[in-house]
């Protein structure tokens, strides 16, 4: 008799992959900690979250696991003081994250390629430099000069999460040979 | 009531993916008030049966049936279980909380939540504790706090999952204690432990499991592994490399703000070619003298002279430094061993066809020689420690430290480790450092034994 | 390890990073977080409206009567400000070329004044919050499922910064390239991926079983719905001591980068 697990959480994560997802959050956390004391440079958080928003979808491939880890990292950085922006943190990490889960939810198995992890890695992060474009356009910014500060700030958002997002492909690959997660485990 | 609080009946459970079964035919009862244990050499199921009683096993296939009895307070859970790690068992931050956790689950009215917080505590002796932080605590504290949580549940059956692994000699005398206590007051409980002989007072049954199998069933305590290793009977000959020293720290200071001194003007001189042992309670600074000698922790203040370097950096002792910190197996990343213990020789700069004969020799001296091949993080925790051993060993470096080697190995594996390591002086002019809290399996090893106390090493008596 | 407070750059920054807890005590500290919450989304709020000299002028002084009721000094206001002000020398030279100055400057001003009005209550939510205060006030409009999930994934902050710590330092020891001036060469970008994430990702794999079993073994999740503690049936306030192990204690958060 097979012994099956419970789900815990949104109707489709056992316990076990909700946890491994919060721990994605934690990584999240404490990477972007971590870069904020030595590197100020403009996006450089998004090398990170890109990555592990890629991972956590690769680790646990159903759709909903990088909203879940968004979700998770923005209330852990609200918690221990680590976003600038209050309420708008959320909104940064959720729109990257329902891209990719959206990514997920169009081509299941996107994260094993280098092209896919990279072109999805930009678009998120561009969005999220959108979501300071929001504020900026709510507060009556004029349009010609938002749209000149959101071209650098996108591209700056944009090459660091398409760089950290080229990683993802390798690291998924050694974590199946090493039998950590299913080989090509039916994504849903 | 029941006199039988378990009952496992002809009970297989083979792993998702796995060719055998972990578990074959286990049939065997527990009665009310008895303190059973499991025992058995590393991989033979005593964790999986135990994840079997309490429903927790995930996947696989299983037959047969396990019964537990239901508690005496219906809503109580039938079984509670503390396992062997206690950093990842302890979810809360405080230790209110912690206690807290089971009862807030079982929908415990808050009142009566607080008054088991204080039961728990004062059974572990924690009391008082209750808005302390968790991390804080020692590994003993810990595992103590993680009992308090299971008792506050107030379950039928206490099951215990190699509980002082982790702990030194004071941590588990104190464990010993209060599941003295706790047996004294009728509790039943099942324990799987490699090494029962702290607890021989209080075990009334043996269960040894051989291979998923349960080959005896009686209260005789089992017998103590004996193997000597001829390796260990060569003692250290200044004849072999003179009297020039590899490691000499003079009035070593190192303090933290948390803690305040660990180290107080420690001072060692260790010849070329000598296995040393270095032993200390939890908390004396072991770690922290390793990591000085290392380059990985900046004193306060004294000499370190380490392998021809004055005062190493992180990154400086390359190649001629090799260290195998506490549960090695977490440095594991290759797609094969042989890649794992190529690395750090390619690093190194080693030419190809070197490295490919460095790595099968030491393999070979490692006992491992059938996994290069293999996935890493696939073999079992015993495998991936020689594995880690094998590539601090590989450079041949001329020290190798030992952070607490032994943990979460059984006795067998611990004397297979050591005897790889006395072979190492001999071998490659390695000379090796071991510091733990736990006496050596066989203290013959050492050509010399240290104590680390109060901040200071001295020398302790043959 | 660390053996004492992270040590910051100093340039044209201040000591530590914006937005960290200030342990002190000030009328704002004492509101509940979740009225603090509400009269900082108000406040961000008000912001938008703030496009005449004569209405910024008051946002301005009330938004800064705020912050400094909560006893934060001159200080903390330019650490929390100082990325926005970085961003106004690019606004409003930017306003300056496309209408001129003298058309220019206002709007330019006015702009980052208004960026600035809307993120500044966050920050005094921040400074003013504990992560026990912060955690109470979610458990109250979360999920509880969720709700664990945020509290472990903090919870467990401490361990995986103490993994990374260990994994850096025996990767180092082995040959890997991270130091810091290592990692400004993207030819060394897979061993930082290859030696300390993967084994990171492991280790999270290994302790999220633990976990999930720890809390199952102890009903987590059996009921729809679960009791709580009262805190102030154990005495002193929950959380006082263990708040300075997750925020550190002079409140800032004790992470290190890879380093030296």
């Amino acid at each position: 008799m097979e012994q099956t697990e419970r789900i815990y959480i949104w109707r489709r994560f056992t316990l076990r992959e909700a946890v491994l997802l919060c721990f994605c959050a934690t990584l999240i956390v404490l990477t972007r900690a971590g870069l904020r004391l030595h590197l100020h440079l403009p996006g450089h958080v998004m090398f990170f979250t890109m990555f592990f928003f890629l991972l956590a979808r690769g680790c646990v491939p159903k759709v909903g696991a990088a909203t879940l880890v968004g979700l998770i990292t923005s209330l852990a950085s609200v918690i221990l003081g680590m976003g600038s922006g209050g309420a708008m943190v959320l909104v940064k990490f959720l729109l990257p994250a329902l891209v990719v889960d959206l990514a997920g939810l169009i081509a299941p198995a996107f994260v094993t390629s280098l092209l896919a992890c990279a072109t999805v890695g930009v678009l998120a992060s561009l969005l999220r430099a959108g979501a300071n474009t929001g504020v900026e356009w709510l507060l009556g910014m004029d349009e010609e000069i938002m749209l000149q500060k959101t071209v650098i700030s996108a591209g700056m958002n944009g090459l660091w999460g398409g760089l950290g997002a080229l990683a993802v492909p390798a690291i998924i690959r050694r974590l199946r040979k090493n039998g950590l997660i299913d080989q090509g485990a039916a994504a849903t | 009531m029941h006199d039988r609080v378990l009952e496992i009946e002809r009970f297989d459970f083979t792993y998702h993916g796995a060719a055998a079964p972990v578990l074959e035919g286990i049939s065997c009862a527990v009665r009310r008030g008895e303190f059973v244990c499991l025992t058995g050499d590393s991989g033979c199921g005593k964790s999986t049966l135990l994840l079997a009683v309490m429903g927790l096993l995930r996947g696989g296939r299983r037959q047969g049936a396990i019964r537990v009895a239901p508690a005496e307070d219906e809503a109580a859970p039938s079984a509670g279980i503390l396992f062997q790690v206690p950093d990842s068992q302890i979810l809360c931050s405080t230790v209110a909380e912690e206690v807290a956790f089971g009862p807030e689950n079982l929908c415990v009215a808050p009142d009566e939540i607080a008054i088991r917080v204080r039961e728990g505590l004062r059974a572990v002796g924690l009391e008082g504790e209750e808005a302390r932080s968790v991390e804080r605590f020692s590994a003993g504290q810990k595992q103590r706090l993680a009992l308090a949580s299971v008792l506050s549940m107030r379950p039928g059956l206490i099951l215990l999952d190699e509980p002082t692994s982790q702990l030194d000699a004071a941590g588990k005398n104190e464990l010993v204690a209060i599941f003295a206590l706790l047996k004294a007051r009728g509790h039943t409980i099942v324990m799987a432990e490699h090494d029962p002989r702290p607890f021989t007072a209080l075990i009334d049954r043996y269960l040894r499991l051989e291979g998923g199998r349960l080959v005896r069933d009686d209260a005789t305590p089992p017998d103590q592994v004996r193997y000597r290793p001829k390796a260990f009977l060569l003692p250290y000959s200044a004849t072999l490399y003179g009297t020039r020293p590899v490691l000499d720290v003079q009035g070593l200071d190192v303090a933290y703000p948390e803690t305040g001194r660990v180290l107080k003007r420690a001072t060692l001189r260790v010849c070329r070619g000598e296995r040393v042992h270095l032993f200390g309670q939890n908390g004396a600074g072991k770690s922290s003298f390793l990591r000085c000698l290392a380059g990985l922790l900046p004193a306060d203040s004294g000499r370190v002279w380490v392998a021809g370097t004055e005062k190493p950096g992180p990154g400086t002792l390359r190649g001629r430094l090799g260290f195998l910190m506490q549960n090695p197996a977490r440095q594991l990343f290759a797609e094969t061993v042989r890649e794992e213990v190529a690395f750090s020789l390619e690093r190194l700069s080693y030419p190809a066809e070197e490295i490919d004969r460095i790595v099968d020799e030491t393999l070979s001296f490692c006992g491992i020689a059938h996994l290069a091949e293999r996935a890493p993080l696939t073999l079992s925790f015993g495998e991936q420690h020689r594995v880690a051993l094998a590539t601090v060993v590989a450079p041949r470096p001329v020290l190798l430290l030992l952070d607490e080697p032994f943990a979460g190995l059984d006795f067998p594996q611990r004397l297979s480790l050591l005897a790889i390591l006395g072979r190492m002086p001999i071998r490659y002019g390695t000379t090796v450092l071991i510091a733990s809290h736990d006496e050596l399996p066989d203290r013959r090893w050492a050509d010399r034994s240290l104590h680390l106390q109060e901040g200071g090493i001295a020398e302790r008596a043959a | 390890m660390q053996k004492g407070p992270p040590k910051f750059r100093t340039s044209l920054r201040s000591r530590g990073y914006p937005c960290r807890f200030a342990e002190h005590d000030s009328p704002v500290h004492r509101m509940g977080a979740g009225w603090k919450l509400l009269f900082g989304v108000f406040l961000s709020a008000l912001a938008a409206g703030g496009r005449t000299p004569l209405m910024q002028a008051i946002l301005v002084m009330g938004t800064l009567a705020y912050y400094l009721s909560a006893r934060l000094t001159l200080r903390d206001l330019w650490c929390d400000v100082r990325l926005f002000a970085f961003q106004a020398a690019m606004v409003i030279p930017l306003y300056c070329m496309l209408d001129g100055v003298e058309k220019g400057l206002w709007p330019g001003v006015r702009i980052s004044t208004q960026i600035v009005l809307f993120y500044l209550p966050g920050a005094v939510f921040l400074r003013t919050t504990r992560t026990s205060e912060a955690m109470a006030a979610l458990r109250r409009i979360v999920p509880y499922r969720l709700s664990f999930l945020v509290f472990v994934s903090v919870r467990f902050v401490p361990l995986f910064f103490r993994e990374l710590e260990e994994i850096v330092a025996l990767q180092r020891l082995r040959g890997a390239r991270l130091s810091p001036r290592e990692q400004m060469n993207p030819r060394n970008w897979p061993d930082l991926f290859n030696c300390v994430v993967l084994p990171l990702m492991v280790r999270a794999f290994r302790t999220a079983d633990e976990v999930s079993r720890s809390a199952e073994a102890r009903a987590f999740g059996l009921h729809r719905e679960r009791t709580y503690l009262d805190v102030a049936a154990m005495g002193r306030a929950d959380g006082e001591e263990a708040v300075s192990e997750v925020e550190g204690r002079d409140g800032a958060y004790p992470v290190k980068a890879l380093t030296d």
